[in-house]
């Protein structure tokens, strides 16, 4: 059975605001699922309709086969881990951890075992009586993790929960969440609008732009056959260059764009058959590689070439790719041909 | 995990929780609020327990009443010289604590003394200074053995004061408050394209502050216009009535005439000519600024 | 600065110890004599105790029902939120005298007259505004987030506002409090119309109502001015950034 389900789900805000249209999803028990999307996209909104902090205008959201349209929040069983973090300010971190066991009324050793356990598993044991002002970024992300997961949840929500740390740290904790999520054997979702968060965490990703989903299925998957060029543009850093197909000698009908990745075009300093003339115009040596992005006649590519790239600007390179690595799309549609 | 049981909606809730607000509200404030309306119609005199309806008689009375003019003249002078006196002292004192660099804690507690004192207790100090055989104020005037509270024309001048003397703390609190938002960057700016001193003022200060201003002097107008506690301790409306405001004469007639219908009438007249005094404001000084 | 905000109410402080209320004049003769008198020959301890019950009771009552509805407006979905705000903006804006004269025929009727609940109640009412201003916009500041997370760890809306918004936003509530305090400590008009009997009249209304047969005892109104001022001075001094946060909350936009 499922453990989330929306079924035509639409959200209108007073005020007429359409931030959902459409949305039919299934979430299934144990999945780890990311919701991306730029801002705006209507990705927190579709978290909140899970939580229970909003009712959908149309159409129902079931949790465990069951429609919980009506229930409040804190009937629906979720746990769920915000990007401010949200500790109790006033309670320390034992309590905090404590809180929702409290709430659920645990007998007093239960919650006192649980929460040291809970500690332990994340590395909190030696903080358990600070407060949360005298943590830093990255305690106080384990600490809402922590009691997130203290009460075994059958679902998690994560809302942004890394975007507030810097980039060592949102590294580690990435691979933290992934850790407890073998763990558990819980659902989580995930909201981010970083896309190589979800491609690294999940079983599978939901990109949703203007309020419906744009794509889903397994981050590869994605990745390698998007849909449409906004999935395409949204995922991969950096990102897909669209040419026409005639800078590329491509053939292909009219009205069609093609999307080549930087990582499949390959940049070489000498002339070669069948490659495509360019001119460099930036060079971004990264240290494992370099980016160099080209201008082929009036059009813009992106290609990598080795980590000592000799070319500087204005110099001119030749650029080989596979034809069979090219998303062609429609212009007008956007869709995938 | 188990589910818990049905639990009331956030609806609910909600209303639960703001409804013994609104009931206070409606019963203690929004029932005798219209019940004065009610009065207001009526000719309703307490001691000869004599109530009935006579429609809009007591507000032709009203028209034709003189003492309800002058004392509706004395309010508006009453409130547009004190707030005037209020604007600019608090602006000054505003800026003293703005610019202060140490003790500004302490300085802003000693500003909050007038404001924190009791009105009565304002009066009576005020009066006790003016007070012809003890007064500070009338020994350092050059009129001795002067009344200052029984002279018409110096009266109301007096009450000015005490009220000037009450508020200007809760004027200058507010001011400092717009003040510490205007951005520092903005002066520095201004300094480095040459403005100075005065300019500043003008240029920078007051714009920025116009709609703390606004906001300020409504805040004391609609105060000031129903000045109450600082005359009737002063001066009770006297003498020969020339420090009567409108919510005196509102209370002389209700608490010491009996008269329940009339004193409802001058009250309902009152709350019109507030409003009308706050939609004036809001006119003249722009809707914008608030918001 | 100092001089005018200060002078006017030390001097009269100071004449309190002083014979017949003049500051100055023949020296020595410093004493508490006017103290003695006002609690003495006055019933101005238990003017003083009332005033206390009063201002307690209304800043109990006030906060309590002020905090609930501002939660409401300030966190949740409700229909009718600005009838709420237009209500108690209304109220706050009629003039007291106008709510004195019906209030009066009521209070009478319920034989609350020269009663404590007399004067709570109508305190209460006209305190609501100021503290459901100053608290709404003390809950706004509270993230939204920190709400949420009590309901998701299992509060109902009541829950995550005893448990998380109210210790959260103690500071607010002190300020309000306080404010509420002074508010009902400092009332006169409806002190004066719902209280005759001087054991029932609270400090201002006693101060105002402090005549002699033929010319004001200033001696002692100053002793019993200073009396009734000096907690408030207290509380001003301490808790001086609070007041300053309450007065400018909502009036002045960040």
């Amino acid at each position: 059975m499922a453990a989330i389900e929306f079924e035509s789900v639409e959200k209108v805000y007073r005020g007429g605001v359409r931030v959902l249209s459409g949305i039919d999803l299934s979430i299934e028990r144990g999945e780890l699922v990311t919701i991306v999307g730029p801002s705006g996209c209507g990705k927190s909104t579709l978290l909140s309709l899970i939580a229970g902090f909003e009712q959908p205008t149309a159409g129902h959201v079931k949790i465990d086969g069951t429609v919980v349209d009506d229930q409040p929040p804190q009937a629906r069983g979720l746990a769920m881990v915000f990007q401010s973090y949200a500790l109790y300010p006033h309670l320390d971190v034992y309590e905090n951890i404590a809180f929702p066991l409290r709430i659920g009324r645990t007998a007093k050793d239960e919650i006192d075992r649980r929460v040291r356990e809970t500690a332990e598993r994340l590395g909190l044991a030696p903080l358990l009586r600070r407060r949360p002002a005298e943590l830093s970024g990255g305690q106080r992300q384990r600490v809402a993790l922590a009691r997130a997961l203290v009460r075994k949840p059958s679902i998690c929500l994560f809302d942004e929960p890394l975007s507030n740390l810097d980039a060592a740290l949102r590294h580690e904790m990435r691979a933290e969440i992934k850790r407890l999520h073998e763990d558990l054997g819980a659902t989580f979702v995930y909201v981010t609008h970083d896309q190589a968060e979800a491609m690294t965490l999940s079983d599978r990703i939901i990109v949703l732009n203007a309020g419906s989903i744009e794509q889903q299925g397994p981050p590869m998957d994605v990745y390698e056959r998007p849909v449409t060029k906004f999935v395409a543009a949204f995922l991969g850093s950096p990102s897909i260059r669209f040419v026409r197909p005639g800078a590329l000698g491509i053939s292909a009908g009219s009205g069609v764009i093609v999307g080549l990745r930087p990582e499949d075009v390959a940049v070489e300093s000498e002339a070669s058959n069948g490659a495509v003339e360019a001119v460099v115009t930036v060079v971004e040596p990264v240290g494992s590689e370099t980016w160099v992005t080209c201008a082929v006649g009036d059009e813009t590519l992106v290609g990598r070439a080795p980590p000592r790239f000799a070319q500087k600007r204005g110099d001119r390179v030749s650029l080989r790719f596979d034809p069979a690595r090219a998303h062609h799309f429609d212009e007008k549609t956007g869709r995938r041909l | 995990m188990a589910r818990p049981r049905w639990q009331p909606s956030d609806r609910l809730h909600a209303r639960a929780m703001v409804t013994p607000a609104i009931v206070v509200l409606a019963v203690v404030a929004l029932y005798p609020i219209l019940a004065a309306v009610w009065l207001s119609l009526q000719r309703a005199i307490l001691i000869f327990r004599e109530r009935r309806f006579i429609g809009a008689d007591n507000y032709n009375a009203l028209i034709h009443d003189d003492r309800f003019w002058a004392a509706a003249g004395h309010t508006l002078y009453f409130t547009v010289v004190a707030v005037a006196l209020e604007l600019t002292l608090g602006l000054a004192f505003a800026y003293i604590l703005h610019r202060a660099i140490r003790a500004r804690g302490l300085l802003t507690a000693m500003v909050l003394v007038p404001w924190a004192i009791p009105t009565v207790v304002a009066a009576k100090t005020w009066q006790w200074l003016y007070d012809a055989d003890v007064g500070l104020v009338a020994r350092a005037l050059p009129l001795q053995d002067v009344d200052l509270l029984g002279m018409p024309g110096w009266a109301m001048h007096a009450a000015i004061v005490v009220d000037v003397w009450k508020s200007t703390p809760f004027v200058a609190l507010l001011l400092y408050a717009g003040l510490s938002t205007i951005p520092e960057d903005l002066y520095r700016a201004a300094a480095i394209d040459g403005a100075r001193g005065f300019t500043t003022f003008t240029k920078i200060t007051l714009p920025n502050l116009r709609s703390t201003l606004v906001v300020t002097a409504l805040l004391r107008s609609l105060d000031a216009f129903r000045v109450f506690d600082a005359v009737y301790v002063l001066t009770e409306g006297g003498p020969a009535n020339t420090t009567e405001t409108l919510s005196i004469y509102a209370y002389k007639t209700l608490m010491r005439s009996g008269d329940f219908g009339y004193g409802s009438t001058l009250a309902v007249a009152t709350f019109i000519a507030l409003a009308l005094l706050a939609a004036v404001m809001l006119t003249a000084f722009g809707r914008q600024a608030l918001r | 600065m100092v001089v005018f905000c200060l002078g006017p109410f030390l001097s009269l402080a100071f004449a309190s110890l002083r014979p017949g209320g003049a500051p100055f004049g023949a020296p020595g003769e410093y004493s508490f004599d006017q103290y003695t008198a006002v609690f003495e020959t006055r019933p101005f301890a238990r003017v003083l105790l009332r005033s206390f019950v009063v201002a307690s009771l209304t800043t109990v009552a006030a906060v309590a029902l002020a905090a609930s509805a501002a939660f409401v407006l300030a966190k949740m979905e409700l229909r009718g939120r600005r009838a709420l705000l237009a209500l108690s903006l209304g109220v706050s804006m009629f003039p007291p005298i106008a709510i004195a004269s019906p209030l009066f025929l009521v209070i009478r009727a319920l034989g609350w007259r020269d009663t404590v609940q007399g004067l709570v109640v109508p305190y209460t009412t006209f305190a609501l505004p100021l503290a459901l201003w100053i608290l709404t916009s003390f809950f706004r500041e509270i993230p939204d987030d920190l709400y949420r997370a009590a309901r998701i760890d299992g509060c109902s809306p009541f829950g995550a506002f005893r448990r998380v918004v109210l210790p959260v936003a103690a500071p607010g509530i002190a300020t309000s409090a306080i404010l509420v305090f002074i508010f009902a400590w400092n009332e006169l008009l409806f002190a004066l119309t719902f209280t005759s009997a001087p054991e029932a009249r609270t400090v201002p209304a006693a101060i105002a109502l402090f005549a002699a047969e033929h010319r004001e005892p200033w001696g002692e109104i100053a002793a019993a001015s200073t009396v009734a001022t000096l907690p408030l001075v207290a509380i001003t001094l301490l808790f001086q950034r609070r007041i300053v946060r309450g007065l400018t909350a909502g009036a002045i936009k960040g």
